[in-house]
């Protein structure tokens, strides 16, 4: 790959954020000889790197990048909507792989991690279904069309929802982990059929963006939004995890035992 | 419209749309914002 020349690269808030937030870090482990809140953890530095990279790169697709042929200014759209799919697509693969992973192994851990991923997954899925609805409208001139494409789409994020509101609704921690992971592995079978409809049933809907298929002055761009939503991704999971662990320690702590008030 | 805008009707070039590119771009912030907020809130408080 060739790698444009540092000049070629405008300065732009998120490399200014970036700057500062290195400074700032640097400044703050000096004096205080600690790290300081939003560094907490390590996946805070994935998430501060996606920040500043989603600034910069949101800010190339509106200002630096050029117009798209044929969709004009709304080609920009592109920038958000094309990263937030295939992040959506590694967030419902890794879930389905931890989901077999823990039918196999029975571990705790990739439980909490199916529930994670699943959760993050439906997040970006809401983000790619809005932004793509928003896409739609001024292309194709309708919100929403029953186009193979979006159909299954919305069955995927809606199979996933209903994976999530199925486990907050059982108490049995084994039957929840269980019914979870199998639930999983068969909505994965829906973003599978999401993948491969534009190439099955050619439709509204245009095949699948990747470098290849973008104008050279367009990929950069959409480089970093990519690198911005996996950074984003990789933090969000980690730290719902870690939320996920928390919660189950609550729940399977002993209950405190009632105070005696002294006669 | 602007004269390019105009001069673009008619040949399949879609003009204007900047408020739907507005709409795409708050609609990612307001996601993931609103995520990282739900993460916050439903964190049992007094641990890390």
């Amino acid at each position: 790959m060739d790698l444009p020349p540092l000049e070629a690269l405008p300065l732009t808030p998120g490399k200014a954020v970036a700057v500062l937030a290195i400074l700032v870090i640097a400044l703050l482990n000096v004096r205080a000889g600690r790290r300081p809140w939003y560094l907490a953890r390590w996946e805070d530095a994935f998430g501060l790197v996606g920040l500043c990279l989603l600034l910069d790169g949101q800010y190339m697709g509106l200002v630096d990048a050029p117009r798209e042929r044929m969709m004009g200014e709304v080609g920009r759209i592109l920038y958000v909507h094309v990263p937030s799919a295939w992040l959506t697509m590694v967030a419902f693969t890794l879930t389905c792989l931890f989901a077999i992973g823990f039918l196999v192994t029975g571990w705790r851990s990739l439980d909490l991690l199916v529930e994670s991923a699943a959760e993050v997954g439906v997040a970006l899925g809401i983000v790619l279904q809005l932004t793509g609805m928003l896409f739609a409208r001024p292309t194709w001139g309708v919100y929403w069309d029953w186009d193979p494409r979006l159909v299954s789409t919305a069955v995927m994020l809606l199979s996933f929802i209903g994976v999530l509101t199925l486990r907050s609704l059982l108490t049995d921690p084994d039957q929840r982990a269980n019914l979870t992971s199998a639930g999983a592995i068969l909505a994965t079978t829906s973003m599978i059929v999401t993948y491969f409809s534009v190439r099955w049933w050619r439709s509204l809907h245009q095949m699948q963006s990747s470098p290849d298929t973008v104008a050279s002055p367009m990929v950069l761009v959409l480089r970093i939004n990519a690198f911005a939503m996996l950074f984003l991704f990789t933090w969000l999971l980690v730290r719902r995890w870690r939320l996920a662990r928390a919660l189950a320690a609550r729940d399977e702590a002993p209950p405190l035992p009632s105070a005696e008030v002294p006669a | 419209m602007s004269p390019d805008q105009a001069a673009e009707v008619g040949s399949g070039v879609v003009t204007g749309g900047w408020t739907y590119v507005t709409a795409a771009y708050c609609v990612c912030w307001t996601v993931l914002v609103g995520y990282v907020a739900s993460l916050w809130w439903r964190h049992p408080r007094g641990e890390a």
